[in-house]
């Protein structure tokens, strides 16, 4: 019979992880809804079908379940399951012959930079999962849209004023920050050069 | 990333700032908070930095099934079993079932398989891989204290995958007497999938280890 589920809400990943080693189902469930999207993903990114992506994420988690104990202080999963899924798939490619050695995965270890940027997408994912309703909807149609923003379409879209979409944002984004710094987001290097904006870009 | 300093700036003006939404006056305005506002700073890189990680982010969704059968790995009751001692492969790794291709008891030996009157030889295969068994009574040993036969197992494990030049896949196999949790025999193959296990005489299932994946060959009588 399965335990009880303790999981406190929006739990921290040694939090799931401790509570899948307690033999709670839900807290594993979690682990593979949260982080089902980062394995599979990757996977398609290599170029991986879909009947290898599926095979990928089984492994993959067949791993983090045989290594659960070895998990217990694991307080950066997503690169270690970032890392495991670049292995698994470098592993696919090289033994399968649906691949060319042109399509080949370069080295059994992943960039850094990716797995940065790996990690920045996931924790992005979540903490918009966790703000959820309006603010979620919101902050991504407008993240979304790198360049400027087409507000009135927006606006439209969720069904808001024009002139409401500037405050929302800002008290959505406010409730956003804290969940994303919970979550140990790190602005990249490329955007820490606030003020060399170019000057065109300024509306007039 | 803390935004404890709102007096000295608007959230929203950053904000439109961050996304190119302001009027020269205003982007001077800001600019010269930034200038001196390091928390100003951290939010307008926050929010631009997440503006581009959504813009570059091409995740996709996995299928329903693909989630699904992860979840199913899950078996609480191995992690019981792994907290009273280690976690057990022989029931938390994948298992794939082995059919039996071939039994020298019920069919007439093929070419290739080796001959012998007291033994016997099995043939299984898998989606992992196929196995190979030879059983023999270990004629030279003394009779065990229960006064089981001692039997002697010659295994070879050939994965399906193509392995090209790499390495063999870790093999392990483990003899684990029916009724039984904990396995009787557990021990490593060499290098070319080939293993020598000794057990009593009995009812086994036999768990091969190849790589992640554990093939259970069930019901083995060793007699």
């Amino acid at each position: 019979m399965e335990e009880r589920s303790t999981l406190p809400r929006h739990s921290s990943d040694p939090e799931l992880i401790r509570a899948c080693q307690q033999g709670q189902q839900a807290a594993w469930n979690e682990l593979v809804d949260r982080y089902g999207r980062l394995v599979y993903s990757i996977a398609r990114r290599y170029g991986l079908g879909e009947s290898d992506a599926d095979d990928v994420v089984q492994v993959v988690f067949t791993t983090v379940f045989r290594r659960l104990e070895q998990l217990r202080d694991q307080t950066r999963l997503s690169a270690w399951l970032i890392t495991t899924t670049h292995r698994e798939c470098w592993r696919v490619r090289r033994r399968s012959r649906e691949y060319t050695s042109m399509d080949q995965i370069e080295s059994a270890a992943p960039d850094p930079d990716l797995v940065e940027q790996l990690e920045r997408q996931h924790i992005v994912r979540q903490a918009l999962e966790e703000l959820g309703g309006k603010c979620r909807e919101l902050l991504t149609a407008l993240f979304l849209e790198p360049g400027q923003p087409a507000y009135e379409r927006i606006a439209e879209k969720l069904d808001m004023k024009v002139g409401s979409i500037g405050p929302t944002r800002a008290r959505c984004f406010e409730k956003l920050q804290p969940i994303l710094a919970r979550l140990g987001y790190r602005p990249d290097e490329a955007s820490m050069e606030v003020g060399d904006r170019d000057r065109d870009e300024i509306r007039r | 990333m803390n935004i404890g300093r709102r007096e000295s700036y608007d959230l929203e003006k950053l904000l439109a700032y961050a996304a190119g939404d302001l009027t020269a006056p205003e982007f001077e305005a800001i600019e010269r908070i930034l200038a001196r506002d390091r928390t100003a700073r951290e939010i307008v890189a926050t929010y631009r930095s997440v503006i581009m990680t959504v813009a570059s982010d091409q995740s996709a969704q996995p299928p329903a099934h693909a989630l699904e059968a992860a979840k199913a790995i899950f078996d609480p009751n191995a992690i019981r079993r792994g907290a009273r001692g280690g976690l057990d492969w022989t029931s938390s790794l994948r298992q794939i079932v082995a059919t039996l291709v071939f039994d020298s008891r019920v069919q007439p030996a093929l070419a290739g398989y080796r001959g012998g009157s007291s033994g016997f030889e099995l043939g299984f295969a898998s989606d992992a891989g196929e196995i190979d068994l030879q059983a023999e009574p270990v004629r030279d040993e003394r009779p065990t204290p229960s006064g089981a036969t001692r039997w002697r197992i010659i295994g070879q494990v050939s994965p399906n995958e193509e392995t090209g030049d790499q390495p063999m896949p870790e093999v392990g196999v483990a003899l684990v007497k029916r009724d039984e949790a904990k396995p009787a025999r557990a021990i490593d193959a060499d290098e070319h999938g080939v293993f020598t296990i000794q057990a009593d005489a009995g009812d086994y299932d036999l768990h091969v280890r190849i790589g992640d994946a554990v093939v259970v060959i069930q019901d083995v009588r060793i007699e």
